[in-house]
């Protein structure tokens, strides 16, 4: 191809050709590729919330409650959640202060997963409690959506857990990337986020 | 005839066929309302969660514009 300046194409200008345009990064990859999967699971969470709704509101009066207690021990879950929430935003903090300066975020990660093992703990005892009181997966129609719904979300936050020390260690070792916490941060944003909706729905 | 005689059937007693197993409950409870409502939801949902990542990443992409625009003309 003839240039527009009417001179003959030299070897200069296939190399230019050849070259790829310059690419920049809008968004980490890992953030995108988490935030596809949190799509799913958001709407995971939501089909399931949902079909715990119209059935709740299907059921006749009475049948709707634990073997011993009317209700869910919401006020015990209060303190989860809050650990939960403080997790989160130590979290949010941490993001901050690793894009000044890596190594100051060491501690506030660590805080953050200490608080989200906390919940994670102080949820299997009160599953514990539960099982002790009789409701199980196959007593109620009840307990069958608390166990798969809770579970579920349990089961997202040990994942984020492993996902948020791996990050911490790596932090630590001074060889994690920016994307790497990212990922994490998002997922575990997510876990945080879907609770207090779980929390809302399920327990009162 | 069989058909004609079905269809008439039902075109008479409509309330007698619940062919959605889970409409089962339409006539012994009120929830009605928390279908519409979690039909609602699971249809905004999806699409409020690609209209927010569509947004978000408009705006990097403009930031991003910005940044390498101002870092040419500097």
């Amino acid at each position: 191809m003839r240039a527009a300046t009417g001179r003959l194409p030299g070897p200069m200008d296939a190399t230019a050709r050849a070259l790829p345009a310059p690419r920049r990064e809008v968004v980490p990859t890992s953030v995108l590729g988490m935030l596809l999967l949190v799509g799913a699971e958001v709407m995971f969470f939501a089909g399931l919330i949902s079909a715990f709704t119209i059935t709740q509101a299907g059921a006749r009066p009475g049948t709707w409650r634990l073997p011993s207690e009317p209700v869910l021990p919401a006020a015990a879950t209060a303190f989860n959640t809050t650990a939960l929430l403080a997790s989160g935003l130590l979290l949010v903090r941490a993001g901050r202060q690793y894009r000044r300066e890596p190594a100051s975020a060491t501690n506030t990660v660590l805080l953050a997963w200490v608080l989200g093992a906390v919940f994670v703990v102080l949820q299997g005892r009160e599953w514990i409690g539960l099982l002790g009181q009789g409701l199980t997966i196959r007593s109620s129609t009840l307990g069958s959506f608390f166990y798969l719904i809770v579970g579920a979300h349990g089961l997202h936050a040990a994942g984020a857990l492993v996902g948020l020390g791996v990050a911490w260690w790596r932090l630590r070792q001074g060889t994690l990337s920016p994307g790497f916490l990212l990922g994490a941060q998002t997922f575990w944003y997510f876990v945080v986020g879907v609770w207090p909706v779980i929390y809302g729905r399920v327990y009162f | 005839m069989r058909v004609v005689v079905a269809t008439a059937i039902l075109g008479l007693a409509p309330r007698a066929a619940l062919a959605c197993s889970a409409c089962a409950l339409a006539g012994i409870s009120d929830n009605a309302a928390a279908y519409v409502s979690m039909s609602l939801v699971l249809t905004a949902l999806p699409l409020g969660m690609v209209l927010g990542v569509a947004t978000w990443l408009y705006r990097n992409i403009r930031r991003a514009d910005r940044h390498a625009t101002g870092s040419i003309s500097s």
